[in-house]
């Protein structure tokens, strides 16, 4: 498939591009990105005609490296290109005159690459072989700064991915023993399967969710995430919006709906421990959140509490919930990145890293501040922003299902989310200036590099959109609703 | 005429994004207060029933006018077009002018938006950015003081959004609609009910959650105090009128529930009132006091469901009556601190009496509509004598307010631009009510003479009671004061001790990995657990266990074999 050469090879082409070769890595990546973008616009406008796209490679006996396009693959890689390209763009003026910038492009192109073929995956062993191509291709991302600091973060991130991947391994391996090929059907390929003892699906789901949910941070698993906030921004930006987290979060919601099928973990009961852990995951992360002082830890426990309204809207098995859980895969991506960019900002520009330094940030740097305030309004689920959609849907699924107690989980944790959020919103707007702000780096008008200003406030604006524009075609929701009908022949 | 009501939801939003480009900012400041001036004509002239629906937006848009909103969009709009133009003088020394109309323009979009939509998404996200933007109008003065409300505010407001998101999602599960008409029509579920209470009664100050209201009020500048305690708190209302069970079912023990806070909150508002020293924190009490009459009147109309379109009726006329005379009130506060002069002291004074339901005044007509209601309620003969004894208190309180802003200065000048507006709402208090259609029943009502008598002996009595307890309070030295917010002094406290308890908690869990990690790191010293493994091979390696143990297998194995 094009789009997945899209980015490996401009990707292989930077490690071999020296320091210097500033222009060149520059104009390669943008026109791969912004080649890529293109790519998948063509690739939506099939796939909602209802056209087939299909790549089979075969790779061992009896085992192909299956890569295909869904509805559902396709809202992921949309969201991973469209962020990519403005991550990029980000990455450029963030990085601008660091060393190592090839390393870093490269893996960085790497770990995109990871994440497209991880949604175009048609079967859970490529799937898997994505799956740990992105671990693999993160870690250098991560440790990029080289401090100890970094080294550490990178050592526990290998640790609790690499054990996850191991788990999920064990589960593959033992499922396609039990019941054949693993490719994703609609409706879970459990479906036609010859039929399995319910104990020992028990635990390989228990392996296969375990597995996944290291990335998605699920509460016992998120360890390595507030440490990974180590990594210059643009990988947080792309770790917490797309790549890592949401991988794992994609994983959920394949295995829950496409390996094992709704019916299936309704009749094995295993939806609502997945809940449980969802819910507390949930609550906890802004639990955490609401104590730290460093702001991107503060952002990395709210992605932990996020990211899980996804596990949460894939386990309570109504299809207006796997909506919201798909609309807020994509939802949430968009007000993360713009939350990190604008945190990576603060950072680059005027040297910020904790909330109490904050004060008077709104005068010097309005306009990140005016998106970072819109997409925390977005978080805490305010109309018309994106996270009010997902919300809704998530809550009248919980509710169609009569799962009521969710709503309680959802106001509690909107009130958590407004808990740490505003504060910080306060601190920025309203307190005065401490101490004199560093001189201006650039000679521009603006308050900081365009480069560094154009990409969150597009990703807010289109956050915005999502919202505001929920019912339109080929908006998130929509798509979402897509999905639901076609996969799990809902009509809506 | 069909672009009125696009042009009425478009104009203030399309206002807010110019505001980005900040050279224009002054003359959109210019521009502010005639943005609601769309909504007002739409109000007076379109037919009812006009409507505009954008499938597209949100999860498909629907805004109209309908027989319930258009007295509030008239009432509401008129209020943000001339507290806007008295703001703008008001305001003129402020070098934050700019910053305050742009929450001004923001706060009016919501609130205007809120009126116009049909649907429940729509409904909320304008309910949203009104609740929020108001943020910004509380904390302009940008004191201590200040900022405090602004956080209670706030964190009242999180909680009602939270509250009536989730209720609204039950509803639209249990409707499977989002449309209002239909949806009102339902549900007695309780749980939706008690969100929906506590989500909109925080926006009128029902009686428990009233607490955030009066330290927002005082601290915020006069023109925004006025939208504030005049339009907004009706769009709590308004957000009852359209989303409870009305007319459908009677919800006796609802019902019963309501009629008691209103009841009590009537009475508790002017006592706590009288204690504050601030005007405009006293006039929100007194707002309390009133909306505890509405929240009477919208209990009464949950008891008895056929004669629900005359108690709507009735509480719109109130409604709009308590919102003109409130505005007027506040925008004489400031008049009276510019720099009074007679005129200053006749818009205290009239509106004054008009709440208090002197004869011949708005409030005469509201109080005697509100009079009809008696044969509706349960027991209804002590209506009246509630009325009469609520008048009484209203008139204390008011004459109260009156003592404490009472220009004494009677030569200042008063610029053209804050007379005017404060004069033309105040024409309107009573010229509405009397030419608003609907109300012709209780305005000949108040025309009579026991109306007129027992009208005028209440507020008679009022201010000889205040005159007496003035006189008392002097004597004896008393000096009361309930700090506003009265029993919000208390719940911060509780939730400052809440909050030392569950971060020691939290902060107990955090250091449980640690002492987690500590336990194994105990038991392998203990045992030596680290050298075990090695300990292990070296005994394997001795010879004779190992051939003991090769022995063992081996028997194992021929055990299998046999069987």
């Amino acid at each position: 498939m094009l789009i997945l050469l899209s980015s490996l090879v401009p990707g292989i082409i930077i490690f071999f591009l020296p320091q210097y070769a500033h222009t060149t890595r520059t104009a390669l990546n943008m026109a791969a990105a912004t080649f890529k973008l293109l790519l998948v616009a063509f690739l939506i406008w099939g796939v909602f005609h209802e056209q087939n796209y299909e790549t089979q490679l075969p790779l061992l006996p009896e085992i192909d490296l299956l890569l295909r396009a869904d509805t559902l693959s396709v809202l992921f890689v949309a969201l991973s290109s469209v962020l990519w390209f403005f991550t990029t763009l980000y990455a450029v003026g963030y990085l601008e005159n660091s060393p190592h910038r090839s390393r870093f492009f490269g893996f960085f192109s790497l770990c995109v690459s990871a994440t497209v073929g991880l949604a175009l995956a048609g079967n859970l062993l490529t799937f898997f072989i994505f799956y740990e191509m992105l671990t693999l291709s993160t870690y250098p991302l991560v440790i990029h700064r080289g401090t100890r600091e970094a080294l550490r973060a990178g050592k526990i991130y290998l640790g609790y991915t690499l054990t996850g991947g191991v788990l999920f391994l064990i589960g593959i391996a033992w499922l396609r023993i039990l019941v054949g090929p693993l490719n994703f059907t609609q409706g879970g390929l459990l479906e036609h399967a010859p039929p399995v003892d319910p104990q020992t699906l028990t635990i390989i789901f228990g392996l296969l969710i375990a597995g996944v949910g290291v990335k998605a941070a699920l509460v016992p698993l998120h360890g390595w995430l507030p440490q990974a906030m180590v990594a210059p921004a643009p990988v947080s930006a792309l770790l917490h919006a797309v790549a890592v987290v949401k991988a794992g979060a994609f994983g959920i919601v394949r295995i829950v709906d496409n390996v094992f099928g709704i019916e299936f973990v309704a009749g094995l009961k295993l939806a609502a421990p997945l809940a449980w852990v969802a819910s507390f995951t949930i609550i906890y992360g802004s639990v955490r959140a609401l104590f730290q002082d460093d702001l991107k830890r503060r952002l990395a426990y709210s992605t932990v509490s996020q990211v899980s309204y996804i596990a949460l809207g894939a386990a309570i098995l109504n299809p207006v919930a796997t909506i919201g859980a798909m609309a807020h895969l994509v939802h949430q991506g968009l007000m993360k990145i713009t939350l990190f960019f604008c945190a990576g900002n603060l950072a680059e520009t005027l040297g910020i890293h904790r909330i109490s330094e904050m004060a008077g940030v709104g005068r010097r740097m309005p306009w990140t501040m005016a998106a970072f305030t819109l997409g925390a309004l977005g978080m805490i689920g305010v109309p018309p922003l994106a996270g009010f959609i997902s919300k809704w849907y998530l809550g009248n699924g919980a509710v169609l299902a009569g799962e009521d107690w969710v709503l309680v989980i959802l106001a509690l944790s909107s009130l958590l989310n407004a808990a740490y959020f505003l504060p910080i919103l306060y601190i920025a707007w309203l307190k005065p200036q401490k101490k004199p702000w560093p001189e201006k780096i650039s000679s521009s008008r603006l308050e900081t590099p365009w480069m560094l200003l154009l990409p969150p406030l597009a990703t807010v604006a289109m956050a915005l959109a999502a919202g505001l524009l929920a019912h339109a075609p080929f908006s998130p929701a929509e798509w979402a609703r897509l999905i639901a009908i076609r996969e799990y022949r809902y009509p809506l | 005429m069909s672009l009125l009501l696009p042009l009425a939801l478009i104009l203030p939003l399309g206002l807010v994004l110019m505001w980005s480009v900040s050279a224009v900012r002054p003359l959109i400041t210019l521009l502010t207060p005639w943005a609601s001036l769309p909504a007002l004509a739409a109000s007076l002239w379109l037919p009812m029933g006009a409507e505009i629906e954008i499938p597209w937006l949100l999860l498909g848009a629907h805004f109209g006018l309908d027989s319930t909103g258009v007295p509030f969009l008239f009432s509401t709009a008129l209020l943000w077009w001339l507290a806007g133009i008295y703001g703008l003088r008001y305001q003129a020394g402020d070098p934050h002018r700019d910053r305050f109309f742009f929450f001004y323009l923001l706060t009016m979009a919501g609130n205007l938006g809120l009126i116009l939509a049909q649907d429940m998404l729509s409904f909320l996200l304008f309910f949203a950015l009104m609740s929020l933007a108001a943020y910004g109008l509380v904390i302009h003065p940008g004191s201590q003081k200040a900022r405090r409300a602004g956080r209670i505010y706030l964190s009242m407001v999180i909680i009602g959004e939270t509250c009536l998101l989730s209720a609204v999602i039950l509803l639209a599960a249990e409707m499977n609609t989002l449309s209002m008409h239909q949806a009102s029509a339902v549900s007695s579920d309780p749980v939706i009910l008690t969100l929906l209470l506590i989500g909109f009664g925080i926006k009128l100050g029902l009686l428990p959650l009233h607490f955030s209201l009066p330290p927002a009020y005082g601290a915020t500048p006069t023109p925004g105090a006025a939208v504030l305690g005049g339009a907004m708190i009706n769009a709590g209302l308004l957000g009852w009128l359209r989303f409870l069970p009305f007319g459908e079912m009677p919800l006796p023990s609802w019902s019963a529930g309501l009629m008691i806070a209103g009841l009590i909150a009537a009475f508790y508002g002017v006592l706590v009132g009288l204690t504050q020293r601030e005007p405009k924190a006293l006039l929100a009490y007194s707002s309390i006091s009133q909306m505890g009459l509405i929240t009477l009147g919208v209990g009464i109309g949950l008891m008895v469901p056929d004669q629900w379109p005359l108690v709507l009726t009735i509480l719109t006329l109130f409604a709009l009556h308590q919102a003109l005379a409130k505005g007027t009130l506040f925008l004489g506060v400031g008049l009276a601190r510019h720099s009074g002069g007679i005129l200053a002291r006749l818009i205290l004074l009239f509106p004054a009496l008009a709440l208090a339901g002197a004869p011949f005044t708005s409030g005469a007509v509201a109080k005697s509509a509100l009079k009809s209601l008696s044969p509706l309620a349960p027991e209804g003969d002590w209506l009246p004598g509630f009325l009469l004894a609520s008048s009484v208190g209203t008139t204390l309180l008011m004459a109260r307010f009156v003592y404490l802003t009472w220009p004494r200065n009677l030569k200042g000048h008063l610029p053209l631009g804050m007379w005017l507006p404060a004069t033309v709402l105040l024409l309107a208090v009573d010229l509405v009510i009397w030419l608003w259609p609907g109300a012709d029943q209780a305005a000949a009502a108040s025309l009579k003479l026991a109306a007129l008598k027992s009208g005028g002996w209440a507020v008679m009595l009022g201010i000889m009671l205040f005159v007496l307890g003035t006189f008392l309070c002097r004597q004896l030295r008393l000096g009361w004061f309930i700090p506003s917010g009265d029993i919000l002094i208390p719940i911060e406290q509780l939730l400052g001790f809440l909050t030392r308890w569950v971060h020691g908690a939290i902060y107990q869990i955090s250091q449980l990995q640690s002492q987690f990690f500590a336990i194994a790191q105990l038991l392998s010293q203990q045992w030596k657990l680290h050298i075990t493994p090695a300990r292990l091979e070296i005994t394997m390696q001795r010879w004779r266990n190992f051939g003991i143990l090769f022995l063992i297998i081996a028997l194992a194995l021929f055990g299998t074999l046999k069987i």
